[in-house]
């Protein structure tokens, strides 16, 4: 038998995580990084940052100001972006794995409105503190959003032939209720900031502080494990629910925890910076477009490749306009709306 | 006697509380390097037995044992190991290769967070074989034909290693060949000593790959025991209300049936 007799592997890929990828995805994120470092208000630009940090790394002086405008304005923002472009990409993969539809994101499903009204009204009852250690605003999102996705999974089961497309429709339905509330509260609050502010429906990384960084790092640390150790039950739900409990899941548990995990994530990314719309829809298929639809493969990988689409996302909002910005949400939406299009065109006659 | 590998006794079951009894009191059993057929009208409950056989849904009375054990007590993986499933429908959606789909047949084999091994990718590439389908490993699923999807899932039981499997109608969409060599593939997993539960709708296939024959109707066993004792006139006209011829196939000399006109409308045909 020659090399050429011999049958093509059945599978593609092998093991956990192709280096060449590996390697890819670390230099974009580094890129991506730097290029939010190294712009923004003051003139100091990449090469600038770049050289501030040589000094600071060979303990040369280093020029007060510019130290200060890179690691207290600048980079809480970029590991802000990082953290929610990650956290939202992964939750998009559990969605579209657990929904079974490439449609799904967590702002189409309604996760990330559901999650915007659970924080709007935690931060309107004046609840913006601990409760029991525990951080008031980011929890109130999380169940926000948990609370959207099980009703939006109940009425989507109802019709499981056209789930696909009951999914997408509860989600819009729940996402402009959800909204509403917003607004509702927003404008019946007292507090001129909050009665103020519609950041909430668009996304702003103008609201991220230092000291919200821990909670948000921790959180999608967290949901970013659970979500990879449970990847390869994702793989299996993605086939059904009943072929997944005959290959040794028991299906019910399995789809809570994932959406508890997705919930987190979404929730404490909205928390932190507002709606960020599509991130979760463009990134899970532009990486399994490349590196195929196992779970295992594609949840960090869209975690990583998001955190990167983030960071360039607001740093368009933020020069495009400049010194006015955008907010964020409305930079992604202008990339994925006409995404959603596109795939929703060409999936309709299967849907 | 050996202990049946899966046995059912006095099952009832119905979706809901007030839902009609789907099955009302079926007893059945299969052995190790044995094919029971399933056959019956539509909505005589057949994908309900393995549906219980699996544990997916409960008996509401009776009892499901699998190798001796109550379903229940099974612990998922474990079961898995044990019986395999060709389910009637696959969902698609997400765009997984068929040899990914085949390789998670290995998945109540893996431990929680690891990587198929050589011996899971040797395991899956023979049952594409096996299938037919080893050509088709690189091919999206979504872009198969019914058929082609109903051998890659079949493939993906043989993958599982299982000494039960649970074939629900894997005969359908499959072209004539295809079915030819389905029925071989199932004489060939009960020569090596598997169990084999399948749900037909051709009764001459029925006949061919199985061993016994149960024959439901109305949510019970209306007759049981080997296809030539089951596939009578009467019991099938009883149980579909269609007349049939019934003779003898001129080579394997099993059970051939012909339909031979309805005597009466489907529609009349009174269910339970």
């Amino acid at each position: 038998m020659t090399v050429l007799d011999r049958p093509a592997p059945i599978v593609r890929h092998r093991g956990p995580l192709p280096l060449p990828a590996v390697g890819l995805a670390a230099a974009v994120c580094l890129v991506c990084a730097l290029l939010g470092l190294g712009y923004g208000a003051s003139e100091l630009g990449p090469i600038d940052v770049l050289g501030l940090a040589w000094r600071a790394a060979t303990g040369q002086p280093v020029d007060a100001l510019a130290a200060t405008i890179v690691l207290e304005l600048r980079l809480p923002r970029v590991l802000a972006a990082m953290l929610v472009g990650a956290a939202l990409a992964a939750s998009g993969a559990v969605f579209q794995g657990l929904l079974r539809n490439p449609l799904a994101d967590p702002y189409v499903v309604g996760v990330s409105s559901g999650a915007a009204a659970g924080a709007v009204l935690a931060i309107c009852l004046g609840a913006t503190g601990r409760w029991f250690g525990l951080p008031v605003v980011p929890a109130s999102a999380f169940a926000g959003g948990l609370a959207a996705i099980l009703v939006v999974d109940r009425i989507a089961s109802a019709a499981p032939a056209s789930r696909a497309l009951g999914t997408v429709l509860a989600g819009v339905v729940l996402s402009s209720l959800a909204s509403a509330v917003i607004m509702l509260l927003i404008t019946a609050s007292p507090d001129p900031f909050v009665r103020g502010s519609l950041v909430w429906l668009m996304g702003d990384f103008g609201m991220v502080t230092p000291d919200g960084l821990p909670v948000l790092a921790g959180a999608v640390a967290l949901g970013l494990a659970g979500v990879y150790a449970a990847s390869r039950t994702l793989n299996l739900l993605a086939l059904g629910d009943e072929a997944a409990h005959a290959l040794g899941v028991e299906p019910g548990p399995a789809r809570r925890r994932l959406f508890v995990l997705a919930s987190l994530l979404t929730g404490v990314a909205v928390a932190a910076v507002g709606v960020v719309s599509f991130v979760g829809l463009i990134v899970p298929h532009a990486v399994r477009f490349v590196l195929g639809a196992d779970h295992r493969r594609l949840v960090p990988f869209s975690a990583a490749f998001g955190g990167a689409f983030v960071v360039l996302a607001d740093l368009v909002a933020r020069v495009v306009a400049a010194p006015a910005e955008l907010p964020i949400g409305a930079v992604t939406a202008l990339c994925g709306a006409p995404f959603f299009l596109w795939l929703l065109v060409r999936r309709l006659p299967h849907a | 006697m050996r202990e049946p590998v899966l046995a059912f006794d006095g099952v009832r079951f119905r979706y809901g509380p007030r839902a009609p009894w789907v099955l009302d009191g079926v007893s059945l059993d299969v052995r190790e390097g044995e094919a029971l057929g399933l056959v019956g009208p539509n909505a005589a409950g057949k994908t309900t037995i393995l549906r219980l056989a699996t544990g997916f849904v409960r008996p509401d009375a009776g009892a499901v044992r699998l190798f001796g054990r109550p379903v229940a007590e099974w612990s998922r993986r474990e079961a898995a190991r044990r019986v395999a499933l060709v389910p009637q429908e696959a969902p698609l959606g997400l765009p997984f290769r068929a040899g990914e789909v085949v390789l998670m047949g290995r998945a109540p084999h893996l431990p929680g967070l690891g990587f198929e091994g050589e011996a899971d990718i040797a395991a899956a590439a023979a049952a594409m074989t096996r299938a037919g389908v080893r050509h088709l490993a690189d091919r999206p699923v979504d872009a198969l034909s019914g058929g082609e999807r109903r051998r890659v899932l079949l493939a993906r039981a043989l993958a599982q290693g299982a000494r039960l499997l649970l074939l629900d109608e894997p005969a359908s969409h499959l072209d004539l060949g295809h079915q030819h060599a389905l029925v071989d593939l199932v004489r060939g997993l009960v020569a090596e000593g598997a169990a084999v539960v399948a749900v037909w709708h051709d009764l001459t296939l029925a006949a061919a790959a199985s061993d016994r024959l149960a024959l439901l109707s109305g949510g019970r066993v209306a007759a049981s025991g080997s296809p030539e004792s089951v596939l009578t006139p009467a019991t099938i006209a009883a149980a579909y209300g269609c007349e049939v011829l019934v003779d003898r196939h001129p080579i394997t000399g099993r059970p051939r049936v012909t339909i031979a006109g309805a005597t009466n409308g489907r529609d009349t045909v009174r269910r339970a």
